[in-house]
């Protein structure tokens, strides 16, 4: 059943020597009433600073709790238990106090969320949201605090900052408001911002604008940013690497461009055939992934993509793969399966 | 309210034919003004639609002056048996009603709600002369041995020395309702605070910590509504000697379960939308997310429910009086003044408990129509946030 740790091989390249984040065999337990859910079961990966990864599956498969738990915003309480370590620039962050961990929040890591009408607070104004961490964490004066708040609404698109600090978040638009989550992430230059679905309430195109922001901030600031996402598009052309998920568990990491081109595994194949085409002829039936995904209080014995693949065999039914990279294939390469895709261009496995 | 004025509107249009156009003026700016919601933002309709934006409106003088001169005379002009006086000065108060809506509609825009400023005059006053009391140019109240000179029961009479009348000591009924007014307000919204208070607190804790705080809090917020009211404010008074605070700690016990109650279950719908977690992800502490997320949030429900509870209390004390476990006579009370036409006297001189009566049902009422539309302005369920 046990996940083992991501060998070394599979770390990215050596040049950089302590990656910004390493999480290690990561587990959350949620306790509900009819057993423990394996919400996260054993998740490894590290991330560089300034490196950007997508994490994609599809709802339910343990991505916003992998964000949150990675975050330290669930620890080990009374109804779920979290177990691994995540090591933010050598800090363990499940091993820190709460007011350790209150410090790194809002400081060193951010955090967008996925609904902006509910993540801002209706009844206090912008400003206060703002500078309320600015003076917290940063210790500036009140005048300081929203100079600089200013300069944040200026830096991610918002119009009028000075106008805007005095506003109650419902004057504000959808796209306007995530803006101003995201300033809020930014206050005191995070090295690591965590955006759990930050387009998925926001139409089409206002998710672009805030995706292009994204990727312009982190240009400019240098941060490393996980994107969690239900949407492959979001993350295609974003992300550095990717990770997809399925029933809390990294089926497949590679870099974006290698996933997308050529999927190992075959739910990262299922997934991406299932994504309509513009060259797809009119009227044809969009591929779907039959059946539904597990149980998580309960699943299945050995890989818990095997009762809705098509390359299985009875070994997947018996023995769980490991996340490991292919013996003589690409290094930054690693996916759980035994019965991998072969890759169209080359020559076999 | 809108009520009376649509009840008072035909008759007066047929009264009146040829003031129909201004009836139709007044019924555009209202409608538009009702989806608007807001009486501020409705005058701005009313300015920017009517051909004639601020106007006097005739047919409003012409109910409002014989209504007011009709409702002046019959208390005590009319040559007529009482029952006759008393519809005429009803009918006298309605006219005059309909008649100043007219008017102050005419004068501030098209959804100029009269009853509310009525009510908001009536608690305004009241609580400036509870307040200034002392220095105001009062009868006696209290000391019954410097009323010896003075008639007792006289009747009201407007503008003689004691324009509500006296009692049967001879003690003056205005000074005394007025006395009464910082007895029974200071009880009513005292007890509203502490409740307000104690109450968010606990009702806070509850609904953030959940687990045990929540079901200890249940036990006791349960037990306190199945205690019959009136029977845990008589208890109460066999052990606490009467003085405003101890009254007032009583009463807040009453507004206690459902200020926790509330308080709780707005904690829990606000606890789990987002911006809860995202002020931890900010480095919030537990105390912090309570006191700038969750309070501000909670308090704008609880303070406008407070206002209706204040007007539950208001009649809650004066019934203590009246039994005598409140305010001790002959300090003032408009429960222990309406106790003082036990008996006869209420046949013989209905001013003893119709001044005192009428002054507790108009503050009631005032109270209760302010909390309503406060609570209605800030009521989580009708937010579109």
């Amino acid at each position: 059943m046990s996940q083992s740790p991501l060998p070394a091989d599979t770390r990215p390249p050596a040049g950089d020597p302590a990656p910004l984040l390493v999480v290690d065999d990561l587990r959350t337990e949620i306790h509900t009433r009819r057993g423990d859910m394996k919400a996260v079961d054993g998740v490894s990966l590290t991330l560089n600073a300034g490196e950007t990864l997508g994490i994609v599956g599809e709802s339910g498969s343990g991505k916003s709790v992998l964000g949150r738990t990675i975050m330290g915003l669930y620890t080990t309480g009374a109804t779920m238990t979290v177990s691994g370590r995540v090591l933010m620039d050598g800090t363990d962050i499940h091993a820190l106090t709460d007011a350790g961990r209150r410090e790194l929040w809002g400081s060193d890591v951010g955090m967008v969320f996925q609904d902006p009408m509910s993540a801002l607070n209706p009844v206090k104004k912008i400003g206060l949201h703002l500078t309320e961490s600015l003076r917290r964490h940063g210790g500036l004066s009140r005048a300081a605090a929203r100079a600089r708040a200013e300069e944040l609404l200026r830096l991610v698109g918002i119009p009028e900052p000075g106008r805007r600090l005095g506003q109650y978040p419902h004057e504000l638009s959808g796209g306007m408001r995530q803006r101003v989550v995201i300033a809020m992430a930014l206050a005191n230059g995070p090295k690591l911002l965590i955006a759990d679905e930050p387009t998925t309430a926001l139409d089409v195109t206002v998710q672009k604008q805030i995706l292009d922001l994204l990727g312009r901030l982190q240009a400019e600031l240098g941060m490393a940013i996980i994107l969690v996402s239900h949407n492959l598009q979001v993350v295609a052309g974003r992300a550095n690497r990717v990770a997809v998920m399925y029933a809390g568990r990294i089926v497949e990491l590679a870099d974006a461009d290698a996933l997308f081109a050529a999927p190992r595994h075959p739910y990262t194949e299922a997934l991406l055939s299932a994504v309509p085409r513009l060259h797809h002829p009119p009227h044809s039936r969009l591929e779907a992934i039959d059946g539904s995904p597990p149980d998580m209080v309960a699943p299945p014995q050995g890989c818990r993509f095997a009762p809705r693949c098509r390359y299985a065999g009875d070994d997947c039914r018996q023995v769980s793969p490991r996340l490991l990279s292919e013996a003589g294939g690409d290094a930054a390469r690693a996916f759980a399966c035994h019965h991998p895709v072969r890759p169209v261009n080359a020559g076999g496995s | 309210m809108s009520d009376i004025v649509e009840s008072t509107g035909p008759a007066e249009g047929g009264s009146r034919p040829g003031d129909g156009a201004d009836h139709l003026d007044h019924v555009r700016p209202r409608g538009v003004a009702g989806t608007a919601g807001r009486g501020s933002t409705g005058g701005r309709w009313g300015t920017a639609r009517g051909p004639r934006p601020r106007h006097l409106s005739w047919s409003g003088l012409g109910l409002a002056v014989p209504g007011i001169a009709l409702t002046a005379v019959s208390p005590t002009v009319l040559p007529a048996p009482g029952w006759v006086c008393f519809l005429a000065f009803a009918a006298g108060l309605a006219v005059a009603y309909a008649g100043v809506a007219r008017l102050c509609r005419g004068a501030f825009g098209g959804s100029f709600d009269l009853m509310f400023w009525l009510c908001l005059v009536w608690l305004v006053v009241l609580v400036l002369a509870a307040l200034l009391a002392p220095v105001l140019p009062l009868g006696e109240y209290r000391d019954i041995a410097k009323t010896i000179e003075a008639p007792a029961m006289a009747p009201p009479a407007l503008f003689s020395e004691h324009p509500l009348g006296t009692n049967n000591f001879g003690l003056d009924l205005l000074a005394r309702i007025v006395y009464g007014a910082r007895a029974s307000l200071l009880v009513s919204i005292g007890a509203v605070a502490i409740g307000m208070v104690v109450g968010g607190a606990i009702g806070i804790l509850a609904g953030f910590f959940r687990r045990l705080t929540d079901t200890v809090v249940g036990v006791f917020t349960n037990s306190l509504l199945a205690v019959p009211p009136l029977i845990l404010l008589i208890a109460l008074g066999t052990v606490l000697e009467p003085n405003l605070r101890n009254i007032a700690i009583a009463l807040s016990l009453l507004a206690l379960p459902s200020m926790i109650r509330m308080a709780r279950a707005g904690t829990l719908t606000f606890a789990q939308r987002e911006f809860v977690l995202a002020a931890k992800a900010m480095g919030a502490s537990r105390w912090r997310v309570m006191v700038r997320e969750l309070l501000p949030n909670v308090l704008l429900p609880l303070a406008s429910y407070g206002m209706v509870i204040v007007s539950v209390l208001i009649v809650a004390e004066a019934s203590l009086s009246f039994l005598g476990l409140g305010i001790q006579p002959p300090d003032p009370s408009w429960g222990n003044m309406i106790a003082e036409g036990e008996g006869n006297a209420f046949q013989d001189h209905p001013h003893i408990v119709l001044v005192p009566g009428v002054t507790l049902f108009l503050t009631v009422f005032a109270f209760n129509l302010i909390g309503e539309k406060a609570r209605k302005r800030w009521d989580p369920r009708q937010a579109k946030l």
